[in-house]
């Protein structure tokens, strides 16, 4: 018998199968605008959840994120990020801190035509417990040399269960060949 | 283009919309804050740039003047 991910037509999968896949896609989005809220991909389903983001294009602007619940962002407490970044130009080092009631910056996207990508992985976000997030960001200029690497994090100091999320940019739009995608863990 | 694309995972619908009253005051909130980290990350490089000047003034060498802020 095909085990997984090998799976033939046809088959019919045991609930001991279904149990065996670990991450579990929610949904996918191609990004747009600028801002993009995603509700109820948080659920009682998972404890864990990871947010995949790719070829995202924007221009020099703060992507940033807020947490979600009944289709209203989470305004209610405070968010406390950081990230730090190695580039192969300029100034290596904190990219980035600070607290807000509004939102989390998760980093700073270049300008022009460059690409960035991402993974968070967030904790706890539907239970009512503190949510935290980790992440690690890429950034480069496909026409230039420019390359950065870097790591975001951020704390929601609030126990309020969320059921979604919002990527949003300070200033202009998304665009680039992107792709958003909500896994959910299996713990 | 709409300035929200905002996604319903229970019914696998999508609309696009312009920002809320609510979304509004929070980019305006947000924008605020940026501004300041900025202009605070702005001023502390002065600040160490005008450290560096009076260090030199002082007499101190580049090297020293590296060897004592660690940079």
């Amino acid at each position: 018998m095909a085990t997984p991910p090998d799976f033939t037509a046809g088959q019919v999968l045991t609930a001991a199968q279904m149990n065996d896949i670990g991450l579990w896609q929610i949904t996918s989005a191609v990004l747009s605008g600028s801002s993009v809220s995603i509700n109820n991909c948080f659920s009682a389903d998972f404890n864990y959840y990871r947010i995949f983001a790719r070829s995202i294009v924007t221009g020099t602007a703060d992507i940033r994120f807020q947490l979600r619940a009944g289709g209203s962002n989470l305004t209610s407490a405070v968010y406390s990020h950081a990230a730090f970044e190695v580039r192969n130009t300029g100034t290596s080092g904190v990219a980035g801190f600070g607290s807000s009631l509004t939102q989390a910056v998760l980093y700073t996207a270049g300008s022009g035509a460059s690409v960035s990508s991402f993974v968070l992985d967030i904790y706890n976000p539907f239970q009512t417990l503190i949510t935290n997030a980790t992440g690690q960001f890429v950034r480069i200029d496909p026409a230039g040399a420019f390359f950065a690497y870097g790591m975001t994090g951020f704390t929601f100091s609030n126990t309020a269960s969320a059921d979604g999320f919002t990527l949003s940019l300070s200033a202009n739009s998304f665009g680039g060949d992107n792709e958003v995608i909500v896994y959910g863990y299996r713990d | 283009m709409a300035d929200v694309l905002e996604i319903f995972v229970l019914t696998n619908k999508s609309v696009e919309r312009a920002y809320t009253a609510d979304e509004l005051a929070e980019r305006a909130t947000a924008d605020a804050a940026a501004a300041a980290a900025e202009q605070a990350a702005a001023d502390a490089a002065a600040a160490v740039a005008s450290g560096r000047a009076k260090l030199a003034a002082l007499g101190l060498t580049d090297a020293e003047i590296a060897a004592l802020l660690g940079a």
